[in-house]
């Protein structure tokens, strides 16, 4: 029986894949075309959309505002939850407003982005970075504070000094929760550069939907959507796979 | 017994008092966790701590390694006071407390890089000691890769590393299963008879107090005092035959669980009024 489950099969997912896209196309046959599309008329969408260089254009608009806001957010998000976690006060005094900010639907302060930074790329920019920021920093100073005290004392018994004991008991300690601080500030960051592109400014992947929205092409959405699912699919599992590996670093 | 009394103690505790606040509020509660603790240590000796759970024993011994401070009461080393941790004391811990990012090499290794010993000299030190606790196959595994018996050893390891003459062992075996405890009870003693370090261990383990000891001490419930310290007179190497089978074993085992019933049973008592 485990043996079984542990045997990837091929059959069972080939399978659920041909049951879906084909009730997906018979079903989406039927359906009224400027609602949806079946998989045969993405398909063409999408390779019309690769020849013209529209979707490059727009997947490359959005990892620019994608990468460079959350390269800030890692640079930015660090060392601020580093102060944050090693200073308990600071920490406590900046708690509520961060999980606030972190609680709000990004979507409703749009209009406030609009007024302060515009609608151009350092607005959008900003929607990346501050949330990606956030998360990252309160993780990182989750990880400060959360220091094994069985170690600490160990190592306070063979007199480590204080240097020595952020070296070897605090930062490699904390690792595994700035790492988990990286994966959630990454989809925090994907969400971000999305809602930019659809809400303030129409360009990138977030653009072709929104513009497939108004054009009634649903197939062009479908194809942003399906663009943006594998982009996030892959950073996250890369990151996700990071954070396992220092798993074996909470405990012993 | 003449001359032991001429030499100076490895260890002797004055007067030690200790009370913990329950909270951080000024009229907190607290509760009373050593109460005048003397005690006088011979280099060499082999001490076991037994007594209630909440007695106060990882109290004492904490603040013997310098990791709590006594509210009252002095620790003399080797003739001298002591308020920090120190280079001649080493503490091997209940739960083994091994740096998970570190692998079995690094662990035993980081007291004598904490004191820039130079690296090679620290890692023949420690491959020494990794080797004699039968690790030298595992010597770049990282904890979560061995089993409990295995990260006790490097715990062990480590503390003999260092060269500390007195080892200081909470409960040590506590998180390891019966047969390996035995096993390790054996190893150590054998380490023990060839370096003679003056050794405190601390124990729930009635079997594993006399089998170990020189001398058990066995601490009284409640505001935490020296009931009485029993010597242990077995022949050593004492694995080369049935120490168990012993009556001395027998007779000192008895002598100590009936003192511990008594306080048990007085507790039992207080509850139920
Ligand atoms: N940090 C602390 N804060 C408050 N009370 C404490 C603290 N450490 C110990 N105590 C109390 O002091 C008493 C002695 O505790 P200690 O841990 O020394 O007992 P123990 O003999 O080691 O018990 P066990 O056999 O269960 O390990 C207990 O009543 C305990 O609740
Ligand atoms: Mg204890």
């Amino acid at each position: 029986m485990l043996a079984n489950l542990k045997k990837p099969s091929i059959w069972l997912p080939l399978l659920s894949l041909v049951i879906v896209f084909g009730g997906w196309e018979i079903v989406g046959r039927s359906i009224n075309p400027l609602l949806f599309a079946p998989p045969s008329v993405v398909a063409a969408q999408f390779s019309e959309l690769v020849t013209s260089g529209e979707l490059a254009e727009a997947a490359q608009i959005t990892m620019k505002a994608l990468f460079l806001g959350y390269a800030l957010a890692v640079l930015a998000g660090i060392p601020f939850g580093i102060v944050m976690g090693a200073w308990d006060r600071f920490g406590d005094i900046l708690q509520p407003y961060l999980y606030a900010i972190f609680a709000t639907p990004r979507v409703v302060v749009v209009p406030l982005i609009v007024v302060w930074f515009g609608i151009g790329f350092e607005a959008r920019l900003f929607l990346v970075f501050f949330w990606s920021a956030i998360a990252i920093s309160v993780n990182t100073a989750q990880g400060v504070r959360h220091a094994r005290p069985d170690l600490v004392e160990v190592a306070h018994s063979f007199q480590a000094s204080r240097l020595q004991m952020a070296r070897h008991v605090l930062i490699p300690g904390a690792i595994p929760f700035v790492v988990a601080g990286l994966r959630i500030g990454a989809e925090r960051a994907i969400v971000g550069v999305i809602i930019g592109e659809m809400f303030l400014q129409i360009v990138g992947l977030g653009g072709v939907i929104a513009s497939g929205s108004s054009e009634l092409l649903p197939a062009k959405m479908l194809c942003a959507v399906a663009v943006i699912a594998v982009m996030g699919t892959i950073i996250v599992t890369a990151l996700d796979m990071l954070e396992r590996r220092f798993q074996s670093w909470k405990g012993a | 017994m003449k001359d032991t009394m001429l030499e100076t103690p490895a260890i002797e505790l004055k007067g030690i008092r200790k009370t913990f606040k329950l909270s951080d509020s000024r009229d907190a509660d607290t509760v009373l966790a050593l109460d005048d603790v003397n005690l006088s240590i011979r280099k060499g000796e082999f001490l076991t701590i037994i007594g209630p759970s909440g007695c106060g024993k990882t109290t004492l011994l904490r603040i013997i390694a310098s990791l709590e401070e006594a509210d009252e009461g002095e620790v003399i080393v080797d003739g001298e006071p002591v308020t920090e941790p120190g280079t001649r004391r080493a503490m091997v811990f209940q739960t083994f407390g091994l740096f998970p990012w570190k692998t079995v090499i690094e662990n035993v290794t980081f007291p004598l890089m904490i004191r820039n010993f130079p690296a090679d000299e620290a890692r023949n030190t420690a491959m020494r000691h990794i080797k004699r606790v039968g690790l030298e196959k595992f010597v770049d595994a990282y904890p979560h890769q061995l089993s409990g018996g295995m990260q006790q050893r490097v715990g062990l390891a480590r503390a003999l590393s260092t060269g500390a003459d007195i080892l200081l062992m909470d409960e040590p075996f506590g998180a390891i299963d019966a047969q390996t405890r035995e096993l390790m009870q054996e190893e150590l003693l054998r380490i023990w008879e060839e370096e003679r370090k003056t050794v405190i261990f601390i124990t729930h383990d009635l079997d594993e107090a006399v089998l170990l000891a020189d001398r058990v001490l066995l601490m009284s419930r409640g505001p935490g005092k020296v009931r009485e310290i029993i010597p242990v007179d077995l022949p050593h190497p004492r694995f080369d035959y049935d120490v168990r089978a012993h009556e001395n074993f027998a007779k000192v085992r008895g002598h100590i669980w009936h003192q511990l019933r008594n306080d048990l049973v007085q507790q039992r008592e207080e509850e139920v009024s």
